[in-house]
């Protein structure tokens, strides 16, 4: 029997959320189905720049919020 | 003796609820990054997003001080949604315009690059990454944050859907509609992009 991938199970595959059997099934039915393949390529695209975008912020907004703490506990 | 990274959350809020602030700063150093990108994903504006970061880090101390935090192990996914909502409101009272263009008609922020680069390699990575930064800030509210929990806060979609309230099915479909309004973005604006992600 054929089985039929759609992109949530894409999508699950990424998260691990879908089966170890599914997972291999799918990996093999991609290559077949271009819309997949093309759906899986941004996914890993996005997964993997998204995490490049996060940055630091300066020290400021840490000694503040340290600063309203501490002030806040005083107080009680 | 345990490294910083072996204590979890939970140790160190049931630590700051014992009278020690500095575990509270060790939470604040642990998840500042992502909270104050979030932040700025939406708002795009480095000093706004600072002050979302403290506004959100502060809300979470009310609520700790107040008894009415329930820790269950998800205090990340959790001040994601804080800083995005807090970014959502900044938006939305301010009625920032979502793009500043040049006399050409050209998005000013997928040329301003906040690093020190040097090498022409990591001036157009850069440049795909303002692309991603800007296709995800025109996002819906909903899709992106869905985005963010999942890639900032490496939730599953079990997850996600336990922290929004959605259903599982909901949370995929959310997704799967933003992987494919950013394929279109991205595809739309690419100057140097994959060339797998063209339409074949």
């Amino acid at each position: 029997m054929i089985q039929t991938f759609t992109p949530n199970d894409v999508l699950k595959a990424q998260s691990g959320e879908l089966s170890a059997e599914d997972v291999e099934h799918l990996n093999a039915s991609i290559q077949e189905v271009p819309e997949l393949q093309a759906f899986l390529e941004t996914t890993e695209y996005v997964e993997t720049e998204m995490p490049k975008l996060i940055s630091e912020p300066s020290e400021k907004p840490l000694k503040n919020i340290m600063a309203f703490v501490k002030n806040s506990l005083e107080k009680e | 003796m345990q490294t910083l990274q072996a204590v979890s959350d939970s140790s160190l809020i049931e630590s700051f609820l014992s009278g020690n602030q500095k575990s509270f700063e060790l939470l604040v150093r642990r998840h500042q990054s992502r909270v104050f990108s979030t932040a700025l994903l939406v708002v795009r504006d480095k000093y706004v997003a600072e002050d979302l970061l403290q506004d959100t880090f502060i809300r979470f101390f009310k609520v700790l001080q107040s008894g009415q935090y329930k820790e269950n192990g998800k205090l990340l996914p959790y001040l994601l949604r804080i800083s995005h909502n807090l970014a959502i409101d900044y938006v939305r009272r301010s009625k920032i315009v979502p793009t500043i263009r040049t006399s050409e008609g050209e998005d000013i922020f997928q040329f301003l690059n906040f690093n020190e680069e040097s090498t022409l390699d990591k001036m157009e990575r850069d440049q795909d990454h303002s692309r991603l930064k800007w296709a995800i800030n025109l996002l819906p509210d909903d899709q992106r944050e869905v985005v963010i929990l999942r890639t900032f806060g490496n939730c599953s979609f079990k997850e996600i859907a336990d922290i929004t309230g959605l259903n599982f099915n909901t949370a995929l479909g959310k997704m799967r509609y933003a992987i494919k309004s950013l394929r279109i973005h991205l595809i739309q604006n690419a100057k140097k992009y994959d060339p797998n992600l063209y339409p074949k």
